[in-house]
């Protein structure tokens, strides 16, 4: 066991978490709803995935793999805004965080219906790499890379691109960003895409890692975790979060007694809400009463 | 006077028309077809219906047909206590079925209350079913305390020369008691250093905790896993570093999984051991049967899952048969004592319950993954085990 693979180890799950939980804060901000399904999301696309791909697949068929997880990420996204976006409105947000979690049972049961519960692999990296005398798995250096173009485009996005500016606006003011011009219906459906994208990318590189299995979803409790503990509100935070949630339970298992992890979130909640109510990212909401 | 004589004989007739249907013996079966064990669960079903469509189908047993009500109770024990509460009041005299050790405790305590006995099949049970046996509470899957001591012992014919070994399963009382039992017998058997190491059921993503086994340096490493986590598992191993015998317990693992991850892994000397044969090893009149059955049933390779839910339904057969009609959850108990069934080749000996053991004598047999026939092959042939545990 050498540190530098633990560290890799830690990292590539630490990214994993981390695009999980960007998701998570996009639609939160955006839309105000804690997205309790994202890690079935994830799950439904790696099932999407592994249908159409093999080890021995060649270009077609990881093009076609490619498009089926796209086809489950919009699908997901479109109807999870149109339904939260509707019943919402008439209902308030909380009916919103309702949807998402009635969409975990949903998605649950039909993954059992269409793949009755089996476990397959999904071994996109398959290989190591020397680096320093030590021999790492490639699929845990591949997570990092793909993890770090995908998290700093979705900054670019944000903070360069028409869209991502229009998504700010409707996070720190709806009502006036729709005063303003900004096309809010249309900003907020691609809110809810690029979350079930993140999702859905986060769900491949953990199956990758691990294998495609319903309970893999659970991967979406510790990206609610890793948000929670960055405030909610700020992507950045979400990240360091996810990096501190890795870091924890990676340690634990390695050096403490592994049957613990479950209990590293509640714990890092827990110390959140003594030492930093708030969360890392330190700001405050006000909450709307009925 | 004629009149008489004849509504007399026509209620007769109808009476026995109406004890005629009363024939069917109606059983509840408990599984898991929704939940994080189906993988396993319904290849033991599909196993169970195969041989209990073939004997409706041939008329029923004394020309009793076997009724059974199959519910899923995902691995919620609650659910399942609810639904077993259920089907005997709709009429069931027995309970079988019961896919998850997690599940089965439960039920057997509340229909112990009954006096209803249960009968769990494939693939695993507690030690509830070993002597001194709980009196409604009986198995034909593998018991988890006494296939984990198994382990310990067949590790050291995968590792002739080994000194370390470690014992790695998730948290459920099937997994803790297997990898207790696994240590005390290879440290039996001179394994130098033992340990466990534990995880949380949900766990699917194994890289940390197989850094952890490999930090130990064990030459062998027993896995108590079951189908899914074994695949999941594996190449974390090999990815990990590890380079040693890895021994599958065959808990619904099947052989396929075994090949395909054995594959993945070149460096990794896959074994594994089990109560029942799969395709591929075996012979006998029944597992012909089963294999002609599967064959016709579209099933693309039968495994031990298979088997166990085959062997189960054979017992039921077996069991009312000696059930004087009408047979009730009593004599039902009753028959169950005194089983001795022929398992034709399924298994290496035959299934034996008496008043006190539940289970009886077991056959294991060890079988290690040949690389240039990619197939699983038997070691040594069946070997004989007592339910009789020693203390650990």
């Amino acid at each position: 066991m050498s540190w530098l693979s633990n560290l890799i180890t830690a990292l590539a799950t630490g990214c994993i978490y981390g695009i999980m939980a960007v998701g998570v804060v996009l639609i939160y901000r955006t839309s105000r709803v804690l997205a309790f399904h994202v890690g079935e999301v994830g799950m439904l696309t790696a099932y999407a995935m592994v249908s159409v791909w093999t080890p021995q697949s060649g270009a077609l068929q990881t093009s076609e793999a490619i498009l089926a997880a796209v086809a489950v990420t919009l699908a997901t996204g479109t109807i999870m805004y149109v339904l939260v976006e509707r019943l919402g409105a008439r209902f308030g947000h909380f009916i919103g965080t309702v949807i998402t979690i009635a969409a975990t049972i949903a998605l649950n049961g039909l993954m059992s219906l269409i793949w009755g519960g089996q476990t397959y692999r999904l071994p996109l990296f398959p290989g190591a790499v020397a680096f320093a005398g030590v021999s790492l798995p490639l699929q845990n250096v591949a997570v990092i890379a793909i993890a770090a173009v995908t998290l700093s485009l979705v900054l670019v996005l944000m903070r360069r691109s028409a869209i991502g500016i229009d998504m700010q606006a409707i996070a720190c003011n709806a009502a006036l960003a729709r005063l303003r011009g900004v096309p809010v219906q249309a900003t907020l459906c691609a809110a809810w895409v690029l979350g079930s994208a993140l999702a859905a990318l986060a769900g491949i590189l953990i199956a990758s890692v691990s294998v495609v299995s319903i309970e893999g979803s659970i991967i979406g409790v510790s990206a609610i975790v890793a948000a929670l503990i960055g405030g909610m509100t700020s992507i950045p935070f979400a990240i360091v979060g996810a990096f501190m949630l890795a870091g924890c339970e990676t340690l634990v298992t390695l050096f403490g007694e592994p049957r613990f992890t479950p209990v590293i979130p509640v714990l890092c909640l827990l110390i959140l809400l003594i030492v930093r109510p708030t969360g890392l990212a330190g700001r405050s909401e006000a909450i709307s009463r009925v | 006077m004629n009149k008489a004589r004849w509504t007399l004989a026509a209620a007769m007739i109808l009476a026995c028309a109406a004890s005629v249907r009363a024939e069917t013996v109606k059983l509840g079966y408990l599984t898991d077809t929704s939940g994080p064990t189906q993988d396993i669960s319904k290849p033991s079903l599909e196993g169970f219906n195969l041989y209990i469509d073939r004997i409706n189908k041939a008329g029923g047993v004394n020309g009793r047909k076997i009724e059974i009500d199959v519910r899923d109770t995902g691995i919620d024990t609650a659910r399942a206590v609810a639904t077993a509460q259920e089907m005997i009041a709709a009429g069931a005299i027995a309970i079988i079925g019961l896919p998850l050790s997690t599940v089965q405790a439960g039920v057997y305590a509340a229909m112990e209350r009954n006096s209803v006995p249960v009968v769990a099949g494939y693939p695993s049970n507690i030690g509830l079913v070993l002597p001194p046996a709980k009196p409604n509470a009986f198995a034909t899957g593998i018991v988890f305390d006494l296939a984990g001591y198994i382990g310990g012992e067949v590790a050291r014919d995968a590792t002739p020369n080994g000194k370390r070994f470690v014992c790695t399963s998730f948290e459920s009382p099937g997994g803790i008691v297997s990898c207790k039992g696994a240590m005390a017998a290879a440290k039996a058997k001179g394994f130098e250093v033992v340990e466990s190491v534990m995880f949380p059921i949900p766990t699917r993503d194994f890289r940390a905790i197989a850094e952890r086994i490999v930090s130990l340096k064990p030459d062998a490493v027993l896995m108590v896993l079951g189908r899914s986590r074994l695949i999941a598992m594996t190449p974390a191993l090999a990815a990990a570093g590890y380079e040693g015998a890895a021994i599958s317990m065959e808990a619904g693992t099947g052989d396929d999984a075994v090949r395909d991850v054995a594959k993945g892994a070149p460096k990794i000397d896959m074994w594994s051991y089990t109560r029942f044969v799969s395709q591929g090893y075996g012979e006998g009149a029944q597992v012909t049967a089963l294999a002609g059955a599967a064959k016709d049933s579209g099933i693309k390779e039968w495994i031990q899952v298979h088997s166990g839910g085959w062997a189960l339904g054979m017992l039921i057969e077996d069991v009312v048969k000696r059930c004087a009609s009408p047979c009730t959850s009593e004599k039902f108990q009753d028959a169950l004592y005194n089983t001795k069934l022929d398992t034709g080749g399924l298994t290496g000996g035959p299934i034996q319950f008496t008043k006190d053991d539940h289970y009886g004598p077991t056959t294991y047999m060890l079988v290690h993954y040949d690389r240039a026939k990619d197939a699983m092959v038997p070691v040594k042939g069946w070997r004989n085990y007592s339910s009789t545990l020693p203390k650990f």
